[in-house]
């Protein structure tokens, strides 16, 4: 834990003070949010969310992103069973045709068998998906 | 120590010692006058504690600190330099051949890497049937059905069980090393990193897994983790490991809600949580201390924001200090 503490501060001083911008490859979400300024979450091989990273934290609105922050224990109550996103990652040689989250996806329906595109459907967010939450967004 | 009364697991006064002998090279230049000698690293410097039967107990503590020594003797796998270890009331080195086989089988380990663990030329059918076969828990008839029935309670299919390990995703290679573990029906796990290798989705399967075995086998854990929210989700007691000693040992809820150590207070402020944004990063102040030349007295007191002159000669003593509580910090003797 020291030692991560001690990576991101070399990390984070790097890039203030020669103006680099980084990209950090993770799946420690937890990191991610004291770290970064934007997130791209991706799934299969596609970007499918992308935003400020208060945004996406707060108010995620592609279903993998929200069954992802809901599995992680600190959204969870102690002890109990945590969320878990139902099915396995596709093989990325054997993709459904669609959307490639559709088998996973408690809102998939018949639109999810095209291609869904990057919309935006809230300022400055990209989303790959027909179906996002925006309700639970707007509240 | 107050042994309660159902200890499945008592470690007492358990130390490792390992010596880094000279190779040729650092004999020549010691013979010519330098200053180079062996050198002993405490990896686990006189450790106690219990874990009672059906208890979830997280061992938590910075990189180095002796939590894979630690694991690795419970499991029997290293011999302690010093100290005992007993299962079920019984002292590991007086159990009689026959008992030492039973708690070997009794206490399983699970480590981090799914694939290193797994042999790579076998079937999963014999890295998972091959030790219930030798001690008797099935035989070479129903070695398929037994194994199968493993993998299913492990939400493996058990139409996979002629497949080899490189045939399976990260997180059912871990689930196959947890199969292969509850294959010689085991009460006592050792989890050592057990899911820091998997992806966050994967992670929340097999924390459920854990908990749904715990359940259903009635099985008693050692979980040890650097990740403190996934050990605060799953663990009874938590055990803070600094510099091989044990620093504090708490119910969950007291130790997270009010640590007592100042170790444990400074490494929960670190813990990356999901709330926060914009950290300024800090460096560590000071050097990070190595377990080849620990500090003297209190191990934490060039860290410690509350260090006093008695810190640095005087080593704490871990004690009681409220009921199921023990930290081992001068301040509490005030
Ligand atoms: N076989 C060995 N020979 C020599 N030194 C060893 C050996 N195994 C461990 N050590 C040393 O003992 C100390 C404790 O190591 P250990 O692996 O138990 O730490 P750990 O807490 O599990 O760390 P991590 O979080 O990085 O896994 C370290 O200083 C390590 O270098
Ligand atoms: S496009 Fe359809 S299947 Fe894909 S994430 Fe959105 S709702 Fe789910
Ligand atoms: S014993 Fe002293 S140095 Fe160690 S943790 Fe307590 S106050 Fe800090
Ligand atoms: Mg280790």
């Amino acid at each position: 834990m020291t030692i991560q503490g001690q990576i991101l501060y070399e990390a984070q001083k790097l890039c203030r003070e020669t103006g680099t911008a980084m990209i950090w490859i993770t799946h420690d979400l937890a990191v991610v949010a004291g770290l970064v300024d934007k997130i791209c979450v991706m799934y299969a091989g596609r970007i499918v969310e992308q935003g400020a990273i208060s945004d996406v934290l707060d108010n995620p609105v592609h279903p993998y992103t929200v069954g992802l922050l809901g599995s992680v224990p600190g959204h969870n109550t102690r002890g109990e069973r945590l969320y878990q996103i139902p099915g396995m990652t596709p093989s990325l040689l054997n993709l459904p045709t669609g959307c490639a989250f559709q088998a996973r996806c408690p809102r998939a329906d018949e639109a999810c068998t095209a291609e869904p595109n990057i919309t935006q459907p809230l300022a400055n967010r990209n989303v790959r998906c027909f179906h996002p939450y925006l309700q639970e967004a707007a509240e | 120590m107050m042994t309660p009364q159902n200890a499945m697991l008592e470690v007492n006064d358990l130390t490792k010692n390992f010596v880094k002998r000279l190779d040729m090279a650092g004999k020549i230049a010691q013979r010519l006058g330098s200053n180079i000698r062996e050198e002993t690293v405490h990896a686990v410097d006189g450790v106690s504690f219990t874990i009672e039967k059906g208890q979830v107990v997280g061992l938590v503590g910075e990189s180095g600190c002796g939590k894979s020594t630690l694991g690795r003797m419970i499991a029997g796998i290293l011999p302690p330099t010093a100290g005992g270890i007993s299962f079920k009331g019984v002292e590991f080195t007086a159990m009689t051949q026959e008992e030492g086989e039973a708690a070997a089988l009794a206490i399983q380990m699970i480590f981090q890497d799914p694939f290193a663990s797994l042999n790579p030329r076998m079937r999963v059918e014999d890295i998972i049937g091959e030790a219930p076969v030798i001690h008797g828990m099935t035989d070479l008839k129903e070695r398929s059905d037994y194994v199968g029935d493993m993998m299913e309670r492990v939400g493996l299919g058990r139409e996979y069980v002629r497949r080899y390990p490189h045939q399976f995703s990260g997180g059912q290679r871990q689930r196959i090393g947890i199969a292969r573990a509850l294959a010689v029906q085991p009460e006592f796990l050792v989890c050592d990193e057990a899911i820091a290798a998997l992806d966050v989705s994967i992670q929340a399967q097999v924390i459920n897994l854990f908990m749904d075995l715990r359940e259903d086998l009635d099985l008693t854990y050692l979980f040890i983790s650097h990740d403190l929210s996934v050990v605060e989700h799953i663990s009874d007691r938590v055990v803070i490991m600094y510099l091989g000693r044990i620093v504090e040992t708490a119910p969950t809820d007291e130790l997270f809600d009010k640590p007592n150590h100042p170790y444990t207070t400074a490494l929960l402020n670190e813990v990356p949580r999901l709330d926060q944004r914009g950290i300024e990063y800090e460096p560590v102040s000071g050097e990070i201390p190595s377990p080849l030349d620990p500090p003297s007295g209190c191990h934490f007191h060039p860290r410690c924001p509350h260090v006093t002159d008695r810190c640095t000669i005087e080593v704490p003593v871990l004690r009681e200090i409220a009921p199921g509580r023990l930290s081992a910090c001068h301040l509490n003797d005030q």
